[in-house]
Parts: structure tokens; C-alpha cells; sequence
């Protein structure tokens, strides 16, 4: 077997160390790096360079950490070890006479990450697409082979602690500013930087000397964690253990030293793999992981090259399209309807732009070159060198049909053309050309360029050539595909009405709207559902709602109030006023949002509820879904309880620790989720009946139908960093 | 024997302009090559040609800027041209952009090229002030200086005098030859063609009503692509310059600007100062044909001519006179002309030049007039003086303005010509089938 671990001595008897998992495009801490590694340390204790650079010969990849797919299949004991041994081959790194540095080319995660503070220089790349960071508890775990203990001491605990307990990983430049790593150069200097830099034998990086400080001191310290845990417990309501157990290490390490300090660590990741948010988070990175492959497993053909896009409509979602089209490379024709319109559109796309810069994935000139890919137009022309168009005009039928037989007429017939509705028939809008296999539903989620989420709807004539490269473009989009058949809503949009119908429902009943927000945030909802709906935009809901709800099992009896408040221009976030008041946007803060009460006045009139506990609340708006999650079974719009899970978690910000709507459902028990349903129905009326599907599972003792995952390829870690999954919100 | 009967016809394919902005107006903040880059983008869509398959970027600039010498290389990769396609800035002064365009005709028609993405820029409103040459050693030297002592020193050498800005844009307007402003050359011909101030200004208000009319009635529409200036795009969408409420006693008001006292040149009957940009695909008409791309009408032959620097103006006189030789046509044979209004006297000395026998055996070596050009055959959609004059691409501009004008009257055959700064002429001839 080939392996891992390369090495070459310069004549200054600088070492690099050269990482190179074989076979692999991207480096992760496979078991058979850890030991060349380790092989290669003992060396060095003889031959005594003078120097060491940890490198790695991957393009675009330091390392990734440990490989979670080799994880998943080991046994407790086998893990346990492997933990042991990086956690002390790490240890020994940082202990090694000579100065070390890390060469980071590429993305550096989790444990790749934990190799670089080993070391007593870090020097990476400048490029904004590379991801620094431990994003651990993401995953529901934590960093636990000396990253949880190293990085505070290296640049302070309240710098250390956002870091580690938010999961977030950075570009180069970011990572500098929060000291992860100690100079950005350009690409070609890296090895020559690395050089000097151990060369240099100037000091490891130490936290500042208040910082210091404030970590020696007992009670500052304990000050520190403890507001953090109050925080940590604010945010995430106590639904997440991995960010607590860390605050728990962190104490353990700085009350008693540095050992016992990485034994905590050890204690604690061997704690947490056992729990059920742990085991849901895994399981949602290895679904989201396999999505393409799921997606083209089931399409039997090769997705088509492409080049050249066009996108009809550049308002908000447009221009996210276009926005996301040009950072991976697309050339694309904007066409809108008039100059003034043009000129919206641009900006909002320039706007996007600006925001990566600002965040450093993108500097400033690839923000021109990207910003260059997009060529206006309002009379149509350029339109047969597409290789797609994605239309998202207005969601009204006639319009769809205007764009669409324009589009036949203007485009190659080999050009896929879709759609981004969210609420019509793709197979309606296909109508209006004369070659409907080549029109699919490319159903971005609002905002595009922070949704991992694309639903690729396929119509009954749509072809698989069109949906393969469907797939294929929305990875290359660096987002999740997911196909669905084509029904009104299809499937993310299709679950979230019953859950913001019966919300409303609710509140007709006179239970004030911020206790429902409150108790389905308590329940892992990143926002509730008046937060959402007024972060849809009333109009945008109201026609939602109204338009699907002929699909729903009993039509929707939406509250006159929402009607009288759209008459009245509240319509959400954007025009200040919706079910909340919101005051104009400051930077940074986001203020505690005051309930609108005339608006609550006009939902809930005369009636004074009963009391109604946070759990009730929480039942009454999630089994709904989970009833709409069985039909959009039955109905046979996904054939995956799978897909029902990544679509919820990534198109909704579903509950993460609770592994997506079907898995819930399994957790809870289909027979209770029955129970429970037939108890509502009886007691709020027929909406609540089980659908058959569920009676059916229930009487049969069965769980959702979840195809078979394909067989995962073996580079599936590859260019996706891990998922965001805190980060989503619709 | 030069012709070669295996020579490949030069199509044109598509084209686009911005609109032409008077500088300090609606263009001054962009840079030449976002211009350029807007409209190569633009014809390549309405072309539906792929970047990728184009053969040459040749493009024509005057004053190229320094932060981006080579202007059409810059404006290439701005467009996304790929990097092995290979771009060339030409500098014709005022017929940089028709040479551009006859540049191009050559590398396809000689079979080097297959497809060529041609034009020209100009961007007059961000000209930069100079600092005099004499400065630039005690700055230097400044820039060196070490410590205190010297610093001192370096910085009391500097004098008032070395601070004082030069317009790069008046400096380009002479010819350091003759020592003339471009002005001062119209004046020339004013006098010796007897042109007055009258006629000088109901030429310059024809123009006027001529560019308001064709761009109300939508003559404009097919050429001009629109612009989106600044952060903010403000969307730009007509030619500034046409004034539809000039008249004679505004244009009578005005003072001349090159002679004070007794000249007859003033703002009013000369091209404006503008920016703006022209792009055109050309493409080897076989191969057009053979792609499906649509062919707007074909580039049959160019000519430039020298001549008297003090004379500039007269310079469409010469290189019509060049082209009708090469082409075996007479002058009678065309039936719409572009003439680059750089001034009204100018235009107006040419036409007397063209019609007077004695110029023709003292300058052309004919016997006879070379013809007179119907005024309502001229410039049928006014010119500079009211569309404006951004130097590296009004030849290109006439060039697309021309043939969309040929091909909505039907007209087989169309000349365009420009006089040039430095003593040249210019002229193209245009053919529909």
C-alpha cells in the first residue's frame, strides 16, 4: 500500500512532511496517515532537522479532518483508540524540539485544523475559498485531539470561545484576523513563507496579556464560561449538549491543566457520539454528502456541460441565482423588462458580491471578474447560446406561459429551461412549449446565496438528461439537490402550510403569537412561524397559502386577518409592520422584535384562550407536517423519508439535533404519532386526521420507506466542506 | 497584380454602442475598458457567438489610459474573452475605431482570422491633468532621498512652476507638427473655402434635428445598447448630446474659441467631447453563413490618405478619392455617406473640395471634380456635432450607423469617412449583399 506521508530534507535541513492520502482527492485523518505520521515523528527524534513543515500535496485540500465515513464504520473500542492516538501523536508534534509549521493550501477542518495548532506556526494560502476552522460541534461533537485545549491558549479564551462553540470555519484572511493562523501570502509563496517562518524561530503565538490574564484568574475565568454557557443555552435551548460539554472541557483544562484537559476532551467526544443530536447531525452530513449521488443514482443519464446560462427576472430571487450562477463560473444573460428594472437588478447582484468580499470568501477582484459574467439585456437576444435558462418572474400562470413560449422560440433546442416557482405545476408552465422534456422546476429557497437547499422538480415529461444536469449544476452550485415529482409546493413548501395554517389557527384561538414563536424555538425551529411569515412577506404568504390550499387534505381556513393586515401594507420585514414591528435594520444587533398588537387584535377578536402549554403548541404544529410528510409519500412526490429529512432540515432549518420531520416522526413512533393525531382530531376537528399512509405504517409496525442509500463513493468527503447546519434559516 | 481572386468576404455580424455621453455627463466615472467591456459582451450576445470561438479583439483608442495600456486586451478579459485570444490596441487618432474595423476585415479576409471582435473606445471625460516633464526629476529624486538632509533638500528643489497641471485633452488636440489645435486647422479651411459662420451653424443645427428626429423615431434603437453607469447603474439609455431645442440664435450667440476676434469655428459647430464605446463582429462570410450567424451587410475596402497636417480636415476628400480608385466606382455610385462632423467647416469644406475641378487636378491628379455629395444623402442622422466625437470610436460608431442606415433604405453600397488628426483621412466602403 502506498503511503500517507511523503518527506524531503533541504539543504538547510528543513523538513517537509508531505501529506498525501493515496487515492483520495482530498486529505482527511485517516488511520494510515495518523500512523505514517507517527512513524515519521520517531524519526525525527534521531535526525534532528532543523525545521519542520507539515504540507500537503493535494490541490485546494490541507486536510479535512477525520474521516467521518471510516468513523461510522468502527466499533467503540477502535474508536476510542483512534482517538488516543491522534490526540498523542498530536501532543508529541507539539512537543517536538525544532519549530514546526503548517503549509495550509487548502481547507484545513476539524482535525486538519488540530495538526496546524500543533504546530508552533500556521501560514496559509490567500485564497477565499479555502475553510479554516473546527466546526465539531456542528456535528454534535467537539474538537477532542487538542484543539479545544490548544486554540485558547494560543489566542485567548474569549477570542477562542465564538470559534469553537459556533463551529464556524473561516476564509484565510478571516482565520488571521482571529489569530487561527499567523500570515496570509500568496498561493506560490506558501512553501517559501512556511520556510521562513521556521527559519525565524521567533515566538509561538500567545493570547494577549489581558487575555492571559483573565484565563489565570479563577473567578474571571469562571465569569467567562459562565456567561457563555448562559448564552449558548439562550441560543440553543439547551437542544444541542456538544457546545455545553465543551464549556465543560474548556473548565476542566484551565482548573486542571493541560492533560487533564485533553482527557476531558477525550471523555467528553466518547460522551457525545452517543447522543441522539450527535448520531441526527452525523447522519444529516453523510445524507447531505450522498444527495447528488442520490439524486443522479436515480436518473439514467449524464448531465450536460454548462457554460452559458440565462435568468429571466433579476429581483431577489433572480438576482441570487444569478448571483450563485457567476461564482461558480457561468457566464449569464440577465433579462429583464425595462433599463430601470436592469439597473435593481444589478444592484442587488453587485450587493451579494460585496457581502463575500466583506466576508472574505471572494477578494475584490474575483468579485469584478464574477460581476463581468453578467451581461443585461431587455430585448431577449442571446438566448440560444444558453445552455439553461431559469426563469423567476412573478408566480402567476400567464406570465410563466408569456417567458416560456418566448423561450421555446429563443433558445437551442438541447437548452434546459426551468422554472424557479415555488407554488405552480412545472408541468403547467411546461404547457407552453413544444418540447417539454427539456423543462424542469429549479426551486431555489430565499436568500439563495445563504440557502443550501434546491429542490429539482421533475414533471411527468421532464427527461433525465435535463434533470441529471440539473443535479450536476446544482453541486456545482455548492448546494443540495433534491428531486421531487412535480405537485404544488413540492415538497418544502408543500409541509410548511399546515404548519403556519394551523400557527395561525392557534392564534385565532387567542394564544398570543410570541408564545407560539417562543415555544417552537424552544423546540429547535430556528425562527417561529409569525418570525417566518413575516419574513416571507405577508402578500407573499397569503398568496401561498391561498394558492395551495386546494392541495391540502382540508383546505386551508385562513383568518380574514391576514387579508386586512396585507390591505393595510404590513407585509412583514420589508415593510417594518407585519405580525411583529420591526425597526429599521442597525448593523450587527438584532434587536427584540415587539409583537404587533393591532394585528394580533384583528386574529384573535374576542377570544380569550385558555392557557396552552409550550409542548401543545409544539404537537399541534409539527404533526401537521409530519401528516403532510405521509402524503407527499403517498402521493408518491418523493419516494424517500431521506429526502423528506434533508429537504425539512435544509429548505426549513428544521430542528438539526432531531435528524429532519420523518426522522422525528420514527423517533416519536408512528403508532404514537397516530395516537396523538386521532387525540387532535377529536379534539380541534377533522385537519388532524392521520393520513392513510401513517395508519397504515402504524397498524403494519413499519417505518417510512427509505430506499436503499446508494453505496457512498469513496472521495464523498471531497470539495463540500461540512455542512452549516446552525447557520440555516429561511 | 495585388487582387486575389481567393480572397474571403468580410461579413459583419452583429454590433453595439453605448450611448454616446458628452464627457462630465452620464459616462465620466467609467473607465474606457468597462465601456469596451460592456459592448464586446453585448455584440457577442446578439450575435449568440461564443467568446470562445472568437479568433482576435482588435480595438481603437486614442488616449490609452495608464492604468490599462492596451485597452482592448484589458476590456477582452473584462468580457471574459478567453486568455488565448489575443487583442490589439490601434491608434489612428480620430479613425482609430473604423481602422480597428479595417484591421479586422484584413485578418479575415486574408484567411489569418475567422471571426473578429472589433471596435472602438473612448472615455474623454477621465483624460488625466499632467504634471510637466520638468517635475518628474525632483520627484524622483524626492522618492529617493534618505533621511532628513535629504529629504529637505529633494523637496526645496520643487517650484510652483512644477505643479502646474497640463489638460491631456487640449495636449491631445494639437499637433505639436504644425503647432495647431484641431480648432485652429478648421479656421484654415474656413478661410481658404470661404465657409461662413451662417453656413457653419445651420449645418451644426441640422445635425441637431437630424439626431433628435432619428432618435426619436427609434433609428438608434438597434445600435445602442444601454449603459449602467456608476454603483448605482443608473441606467443610460440615449445619446446625450442631440439638443432638439437648438437654434440659430443660440448657435449665433456663442463666441468662436479658436480666434476670439475674427474666427468663425465656435462649440456650437464642433464635434463634442464625449465618451462612448462601439463593438462589432466580424466574421469570414462562408463561415457565417455556414454557423447560421446573421450577416447585416459585408466591409468591401478602406483607404487612408496623408495630407497636409494644417489641413487635417480636408482628409475624407483624399481617402474617398483613394477608395473610389481602388473600388473602380465614382462617387455618383454611392448612395449614402457618413462624413465625421469634427467640425461643421470642415464637413462643409470637404463637400466644396469634392466639387471643384480645380482641387481635383491640383490635388487628385484628376481631371474632374470628383462629385458632389446630395446633402440629403450626408449624415442623414446628424453626426458629432450632436451626437458627440469620443475619438478612438466614432469611426467604428459610423461604420454601424451606416450600415443600419443602408439596410433600412436598402441601399446596396454606403461610404464612411473621417478626417484624422496629424494630416490623414480615412474612408470605408460598405455593401449590403
Amino acid at each position: 500500500m502506498d503511503s500517507a506521508i511523503r518527506t524531503a530534507t533541504d539543504p538547510d535541513n528543513v523538513m517537509t512532511i508531505w501529506l498525501d492520502v493515496p487515492g483520495k482527492p482530498v486529505n482527511t485523518c485517516t488511520p494510515q496517515l495518523l500512523s505514517g505520521l507517527s512513524a515519521v515523528i520517531d524519526s525525527l527524534e534521531l535526525s534532528r532537522p532543523a525545521g519542520v513543515i507539515f504540507a500537503s500535496a493535494k490541490a485546494r485540500s490541507f486536510n479535512a479532518g477525520a474521516d467521518l465515513f471510516a468513523i461510522r464504520d468502527m466499533d467503540r473500542p477502535t474508536v476510542t483508540s483512534y482517538l488516543a492516538l491522534g490526540q498523542s501523536l498530536y501532543e508529541r508534534i507539539a512537543r517536538l524540539p525544532m519549530p514546526t509549521v503548517a503549509a495550509i493550501n487548502g481547507d484545513c477542518l476539524g482535525g486538519g485544523t488540530e495538526l496546524a495548532l500543533a504546530c508552533t506556526y500556521r501560514v496559509a494560502a490567500n485564497d477565499g475559498a479555502i475553510s479554516i476552522g473546527l466546526p465539531e460541534t456542528k456535528l454534535g461533537i467537539i474538537p477532542a485531539w487538542g484543539g479545544t485545549t490548544r486554540l485558547p491558549r494560543m489566542i485567548g479564551l474569549t477570542r477562542a470561545l465564538p470559534i469553537l462553540l459556533a463551529g464556524k470555519t473561516l476564509p484565510p484572511r478571516k482565520a488571521q484576523k482571529a489569530g487561527l493562523v499567523d500570515e496570509v501570502v500568496r498561493p506560490e509563496a506558501l512553501l517559501a513563507a512556511a520556510k521562513r517562518l521556521v527559519m525565524s524561530h521567533r515566538d509561538r503565538r500567545q493570547p494577549r496579556v489581558m487575555e492571559r490574564l483573565a484565563a489565570r484568574l479563577t473567578p474571571a475565568r469562571n465569569r467567562i464560561l459562565a456567561m457563555a454557557r448562559r448564552q449558548t443555552e439562550e441560543r440553543t435551548f439547551g437542544n444541542y449538549p456538544a457546545p455545553l460539554r465543551l464549556i465543560d472541557v474548556l473548565k476542566a483544562g484551565y482548573d486542571n491543566g493541560f492533560s487533564a484537559g485533553l482527557a476531558a476532551e477525550r471523555a467528553a467526544l466518547l460522551e457525545l457520539t452517543q447522543t441522539d443530536a450527535c448520531r441526527n447531525l452525523l447522519r444529516l452530513f453523510f445524507l447531505r454528502q450522498g444527495a447528488k449521488r442520490r439524486a443522479s443514482d436515480q436518473l439514467k443519464a449524464k448531465p450536460r456541460e454548462i457554460n452559458y446560462a440565462a435568468v429571466i427576472g433579476g429581483g431577489t430571487m433572480g438576482a441570487g441565482i444569478v448571483h450563485a450562477l457567476i461564482r461558480a463560473n457561468v457566464r449569464v444573460r440577465l433579462v429583464e423588462v425595462d433599463p430601470a428594472a436592469v439597473s435593481g437588478a444589478l444592484g442587488r447582484v453587485r450587493k451579494l458580491l460585496d457581502e463575500d468580499v466583506i466576508a472574505g470568501r471572494l477578494d475584490k477582484l474575483a468579485a469584478r471578474h464574477a460581476f463581468n459574467r453578467v451581461s443585461p439585456t431587455i430585448d431577449w437576444s442571446g438566448l440560444h447560446l444558453a445552455d439553461l435558462v431559469v426563469e423567476a418572474v412573478v408566480e402567476n400562470l400567464d406570465a410563466k406561459h408569456e417567458v416560456f413560449a418566448q423561450l421555446d422560440k429563443l433558445t437551442r433546442p438541447d437548452a434546459i429551461l426551468a422554472s424557479n416557482t415555488s407554488s405552480l405545476r412545472v408541468a403547467d408552465i411546461a404547457r407552453a412549449t413544444a418540447h417539454p422534456p427539456r423543462v424542469l422546476g429549479l426551486h431555489f429557497f430565499n436568500p439563495v446565496n445563504k440557502m443550501p437547499l434546491v429542490e429539482i422538480v421533475r414533471a411527468p415529461e421532464t427527461d433525465d438528461a435535463s434533470l441529471a444536469t440539473a443535479v450536476a449544476l446544482t453541486n456545482r452550485l455548492g448546494k443540495t439537490p433534491v428531486v421531487v415529482n412535480d405537485a404544488p409546493g413540492f415538497l418544502v413548501n408543500r409541509l410548511l402550510i399546515p404548519h403556519l395554517a394551523e400557527a395561525l389557527a392557534l392564534a385565532a384561538e387567542g394564544t398570543p403569537i410570541d408564545e407560539i414563536d417562543s415555544a417552537m424555538k424552544q423546540w429547535g425551529m430556528p425562527m417561529g412561524p409569525f418570525e417566518l411569515l413575516d419574513e416571507i412577506g405577508l402578500d407573499v404568504s397569503l398568496h401561498v397559502l391561498k394558492s395551495l390550499s386546494h392541495v391540502m387534505a382540508h383546505p386551508v381556513e385562513l383568518s380574514p386577518a391576514v387579508e386586512q393586515a396585507v390591505g393595510r401594507r404590513w407585509l412583514g420585514k420589508k415593510s417594518g409592520r407585519g405580525f411583529y414591528v420591526h425597526p429599521a435594520a442597525k448593523r450587527g444587533s438584532a434587536p427584540k422584535l415587539q409583537v404587533n398588537v393591532e394585528l394580533s387584535r384583528l386574529v384573535a377578536p374576542h377570544v380569550q384562550a385558555a392557557p396552552v402549554s409550550a409542548e401543545e403548541i409544539q404537537w399541534r404544529l409539527i404533526l401537521p407536517m409530519v401528516n403532510e410528510a405521509a402524503r407527499t409519500l403517498a402521493e408518491g412526490i418523493t419516494d424517500s423519508a431521506d429526502d423528506i429529512d434533508l429537504a425539512t432540515v435544509l429548505g426549513l432549518g428544521f430542528a438539526p439535533f432531531r435528524g429532519g420531520l420523518a426522522k422525528f416522526a420514527e423517533d416519536v413512533g408512528i403508532e404514537e404519532v397516530v395516537r396523538r393525531l386521532n387525540d387532535l382530531t377529536t379534539r380541534h376537528g377533522p385537519r388532524f386526521a392521520p393520513a392513510e399512509l401513517l395508519c397504515e405504517l402504524a397498524s403494519e409496525h413499519r417505518s417510512f420507506p427509505r430506499p436503499a442509500a446508494a453505496v457512498r463513493s469513496p472521495s464523498a468527503v471531497a470539495t463540500q466542506s461540512l455542512p452549516a447546519l446552525q447557520d440555516v434559516r429561511l | 497584380m495585388i487582387a486575389n481572386v481567393n480572397t474571403n468576404r468580410v461579413a459583419i455580424v452583429a454590433g453595439a454602442r453605448t450611448p454616446l455621453a458628452k464627457a462630465g455627463t452620464a459616462l465620466k466615472e467609467t473607465h474606457v475598458t468597462e465601456l469596451a467591456r460592456v459592448v464586446m459582451q453585448e455584440t457577442l450576445y446578439r450575435a449568440n457567438f461564443p467568446a470562445e470561438l472568437v479568433d482576435e479583439v482588435i480595438l481603437g483608442n486614442v488616449v490609452m489610459p495608464a492604468d490599462a495600456t492596451n485597452p482592448a486586451r484589458i476590456a477582452a478579459l473584462w468580457a471574459g474573452v478567453p486568455h488565448r485570444v489575443p487583442a490589439l490596441t490601434v491608434q489612428r487618432n480620430c479613425a482609430s475605431g473604423m481602422e480597428a474595423v479595417a484591421q479586422a476585415a484584413a485578418r479575415i479576409r486574408s484567411g489569418e482570422a475567422k471571426v473578429v471582435l472589433a471596435g472602438g473606445a473612448e472615455s474623454m471625460s477621465t483624460l488625466p491633468l499632467l504634471l510637466p516633464q520638468e517635475t518628474l526629476e525632483p520627484m524622483s529624486r524626492l522618492a529617493r532621498a534618505k533621511g532628513v538632509w535629504q529629504k529637505a533638500t529633494a523637496t526645496a528643489a520643487l517650484r510652483p512652476r512644477h505643479f502646474k497641471p497640463i489638460a491631456a485633452l487640449e495636449q491631445g488636440l494639437t499637433d505639436p507638427s504644425c503647432d495647431m489645435i484641431m480648432g485652429k486647422t478648421a479656421e484654415v479651411l474656413a478661410h481658404e473655402y470661404g465657409i461662413s459662420r451662417k453656413a457653419q451653424d445651420e449645418f451644426a443645427l441640422r445635425s441637431h434635428q437630424r439626431a433628435g428626429a432619428a432618435a426619436e423615431q427609434g433609428r438608434f434603437d438597434g445600435e445602442i445598447s444601454p449603459f449602467y453607469a456608476g454603483d448605482r447603474f443608473e441606467p443610460v439609455t440615449r445619446d446625450v448630446g442631440p439638443r432638439a431645442n437648438q437654434t440659430m440664435e443660440a448657435l449665433g450667440k456663442l463666441r468662436p474659441l479658436f480666434d476670439r476676434r475674427d474666427g468663425t469655428v465656435t462649440v456650437g459647430n464642433s464635434c463634442q467631447i464625449t465618451d462612448g464605446a462601439v463593438s462589432m463582429l466580424l466574421a469570414d462570410a462562408n463561415f457565417a453563413r455556414e454557423q447560421g450567424l446573421p450577416i447585416l451587410g459585408y466591409v468591401r475596402a478602406y483607404a487612408v490618405a496623408g495630407l497636409d497636417p494644417a489641413r487635417m480636415g480636408l482628409g475624407p476628400v483624399f481617402a474617398i478619392d483613394k477608395l473610389l480608385r481602388q473600388t473602380g466606382l465614382v462617387l455618383s455610385d454611392i448612395p449614402l455617406f457618413e462624413i465625421n462632423e469634427a467640425f461643421a467647416a470642415q464637413v462643409l469644406a470637404c463637400l466644396t473640395a469634392m466639387g471643384s475641378a480645380r482641387f481635383a487636378r491640383e490635388h487628385l491628379d484628376r481631371d474632374d471634380a470628383l462629385g458632389e455629395i446630395d446633402p440629403e444623402r450626408l449624415n442623414v442622422n446628424g453626426g458629432a456635432i450632436a451626437l458627440g466625437h469620443p475619438v478612438g470610436a466614432t469611426g467604428a460608431r459610423l461604420v454601424l450607423t451606416l450600415l443600419m442606415e443602408m439596410r433600412r433604405r436598402d441601399l446596396e453600397l454606403g461610404m464612411a469617412a473621417l478626417c484624422v488628426g496629424g494630416g490623414q483621412g480615412a474612408a470605408i466602403l460598405l455593401e449590403l449583399n
